[in-house]
């Protein structure tokens, strides 16, 4: 991890443990239901089951909402774009994730709004299976990674832009 | 020195040991086990939803479910088995908590339904347990979904719950044909207690936390309270007038906790998110941290021999050390298997020893 990042992960890291004490709470509105209740309509939301959402902002680029609920918790990222190539790398490999939820149980077939790149979702049902303290392992590694990723997808990509251009323009040295 | 008395592979919500009978709840199914030597004596299955709390009448040796289904049942022992009838309830909403007092002749239920409490008994003219409803007004509570709740030890016909804004609140369950008016004379909430009779009405902390748990503090004539609350905290409160006497936290973790239970006078032990039990004391009006009952797993740094052998500067060697070292930067002591990895449900004390529930399936036993 660079040190520059350090803080802003550590951070999102301490807000998550707090937010994660998610227990089993069956719905007050609707009988012989338990949904997760951050997820509920917001017409039909009961205001004192949600708590303070949480904002950690590193710059323009990257930022994060976490928004606690009694028994479940809705994490969305902004993921770093800083040009366009960036922004369809990121809108791609979001997608690609998002397209197979299923495998990664936590997270969410669409991100909340445009605003964030992508979602996690974490119910009480994944407290109960999983380690709590691994979950939120794996959504601070996640984030350290994917700017790795999408850093290395760009050269990648100009690296094999430049390739093609200079192929192609070959053809025109006389 | 702890012991793994069960280990399920689902999470363990709420669990009783009473008379030398074990009953643990998990999803939908009760177990009821015999304590001394483990052995299953019935398992029920009328449950079609979680299962939210068990507990088990010492003198009558009744069990109580209640459940998200809306249901509670009540099993009666008969002939090594346990009989079954349910309670009418009328909530349209889960059952969320359960309680039987002392005498065993009652029994308090917590709902979602509209922040509604119930008082059921045993009617013999009909042959049905039955539930009386407590509304509380709009004006006095404001939360729908009612918590955990605790009879007066002084009494056993007040008692004391909270909804889910941290608004706790102390009723009258008296009933003309069940309770003895002498129980009442000298409480220090006044004089009347007529059915549904709300004494005291308070948000602890005043910051609209919900709480978790609470226990009275034996012998302060029901006026000091024990609770925790979704922020961490534990609170040593004076529910005769209001005020917090004391708010300490688990300095470790700063994590919640589930239950609070007082295994004497001044002794109490609170269990929640951080997987372990901790003691504390009441002394002087304060709160006291004593020890951790429940050991930790604790994590051993990678020894200096291995970091200085991959410290010497050729490349290859230390490009296998990062291949090697990915996630095993940290060499761990294997999972002691008598420690819960998950959040500690539910607990009680029983001849001196420790026994706690989580959510990782495990029900054990710690000495004190």
């Amino acid at each position: 991890m660079s040190q520059s990042l350090r803080p802003y992960l550590n951070t999102v890291g301490a807000s998550l443990e707090a937010c994660i004490n998610l227990t089993n709470f069956p719905s007050q509105e609707v009988e012989r239901h338990n949904r997760p209740e951050v997820e509920v309509d917001f017409a039909k939301q009961s205001v004192e089951l949600l708590y303070k959402p949480i904002h950690i902002v590193r710059n323009e680029y990257e930022k994060v909402l976490i928004e606690p609920s009694v028994n479940s918790m809705r994490m969305s990222i902004k993921i770093k774009q800083s040009d366009e190539i960036e922004k369809i790398l990121v809108h791609k490999f979001t997608n690609f994730l998002e397209q197979r939820s299923e495998a990664f149980q936590i997270l969410r077939r669409k991100p909340i709004s445009e605003e964030y790149s992508i979602s996690f979702l974490i119910t009480n049902k994944h407290t109960e299976t999983m380690k709590s303290k691994e979950l939120v392992k794996f959504i601070i590694d996640f984030m350290e990674e994917v700017d790795k990723e999408i850093s290395e997808m760009k050269l990648f990509l100009n690296a094999r832009a430049r390739f093609v251009a200079e192929q192609y323009l070959t053809e025109f040295i006389y | 020195m702890a012991k793994v008395l069960l280990n399920l592979k689902s999470p363990i919500r709420s669990f009783c040991i009473k008379n030398d009978v074990l009953a643990v709840a998990q999803e939908n199914i009760l177990f009821i086990y015999k304590y001394s030597t483990l052995a299953l004596i019935q398992t029920i299955d009328n449950h079609d939803k979680t299962i939210t709390s068990v507990d088990i009448n010492e003198r009558t040796g009744n069990i109580l479910t209640t459940s998200e289904d809306r249901t509670c049942l009540v099993l009666t022992p008969s002939n090594n088995t346990y009989k079954i009838s349910q309670v009418a309830t009328r909530f349209l909403k889960s059952i969320n908590y359960g309680k039987w007092n002392v005498s065993g002749n009652k029994f308090i239920i917590t709902s979602s339904d509209m922040g509604q409490l119930g008082v059921c008994y045993f009617d013999e003219s009909i042959n049905w347990w039955i539930s009386k409803h407590i509304s509380i007004p709009e004006t006095q509570l404001h939360g729908n979904s009612l918590k955990k709740c605790c009879w007066d030890p002084e009494n056993d016909i007040l008692i004391t719950f909270s909804d889910n804004l941290g608004n706790m609140l102390t009723v009258s369950t008296f009933l003309k044909h069940l309770d003895n008016k002498e129980d009442l004379k000298d409480s220090i909430y006044g004089q009347k207690f007529p059915f549904g009779k709300v004494l005291t009405t308070w948000y602890p902390n005043d910051d609209l936390i919900p709480i978790n748990d609470m226990a009275y503090v034996p012998n302060t004539r029901s006026q000091m309270m024990v609770l925790v609350q979704v922020d961490g905290s534990i609170t040593l409160f004076d529910n005769m007038n209001g005020k917090t006497v004391f708010k300490a936290y688990d300095q470790n973790s700063f994590k919640p906790f589930n239950v609070v239970k007082f295994i004497t006078d001044t002794e109490f032990i609170v269990a929640g998110y951080n997987n372990n039990a901790l003691l504390y004391s009441v002394n002087n009006q304060t709160l006291e941290f004593h020890k951790t009952l429940t050991e930790a797993k604790r994590e051993v740094p990678m020894k200096n021999d291995d970091e200085e052998q991959f410290a010497s500067g050729i490349q290859a060697l230390k490009m296998f050390k990062n291949m090697d070292s990915r996630g095993i930067n940290k060499t761990e002591v294997p999972i002691s298997n008598d420690a819960h990895v998950m959040a500690i449900t539910d607990l009680t004390v029983d001849s001196g020893n420790l026994i706690t529930s989580g959510l990782d399936g495990k029900l054990i036993v710690h000495a004190i």
